[in-house]
């Protein structure tokens, strides 16, 4: 899968992908801000297996859409759950937060 | 045209897997948990199954012995597609006997170069 992730001077996070993802690829990223969502919910309820199921799924959907760091972040995130660390957990959303609010995907043949 | 059943239980990776897999030609079935897997299994005859590990319903290695219990399915190439990172859950599972075992994050043309060599005639 073509992954390609680099800073740009703005703060933009450019993720180069191939073009015929181009259809599933706003659905997979709004998805996740569902995730973020649900996780934070789940923190507040002390869940910390529905958290773990959510990163675990987001570890192994990420680079398969070629998006290297969400893998990375559910793998963290799944780390922290099995742990209950609510801390490590929440550090783990805002930086999806920051990456989905800055992730500008390019499209490539 | 053959046809692929894939097993798991992330909406993600069943949207991923089959929108490429349809595009390279194949004909692709979805189950999302070990009980609908194992009847896709029997139902659809599958040429190949892409399995996962952690499945809800009974898991992936309930799924892969029920398929081996079916003259059908002892003969259908299964590749274990799992983000599980257990030495020992995969030395059990490969003591079934799969075809191929693969972890996540998915790599497609990888995934894909063993389809191909796996349903070669």
């Amino acid at each position: 899968m073509a992954d390609d992730e680099r800073k740009s001077r703005n703060g933009e996070i450019i993720v180069v992908i191939e073009e015929d993802l181009r259809e599933l690829i706003p659905g997979y990223l709004e998805n996740r801000r569902k995730d973020m969502a649900e996780i934070v919910a789940a923190l507040d309820r002390g869940d910390f297996e529905t958290i773990r199921s959510l990163s675990h799924m987001m570890k192994g959907s990420g680079g398969g859409y070629g998006f290297d760091e969400i893998t990375e972040i559910g793998r963290a995130c799944e780390d922290a759950a099995k742990r209950s660390q609510a801390q490590e957990v929440r550090d783990q959303v805002a930086r999806l937060t920051v990456y989905l609010d800055h992730v500008v995907v390019v499209y490539e043949p | 045209m053959s046809k692929i059943l894939i097993v798991d239980d992330d909406p993600e990776i069943l949207k991923l897997l089959r929108f490429k897999l349809s595009q390279e030609g194949y004909k692709v079935a979805i189950a999302i948990d070990a009980y609908n897997g194992i009847q896709s299994a029997r139902r659809e005859n599958p040429d190949l199954i892409i399995l996962d590990i952690m499945l809800p319903a009974g898991g992936g290695y309930h799924t892969l012995k029920n398929i081996r219990l079916t003259p059908q399915g002892v003969q259908t190439p299964i590749v274990i597609l799992t983000g599980q990172q257990d030495a020992e859950l995969r030395q059990k599972i490969e003591h079934e006997g799969v075809e191929a075992y693969l972890e996540k994050p998915v790599d497609y043309p990888v995934l894909s170069a063993t389809i191909k060599k796996l349903l070669q005639p």
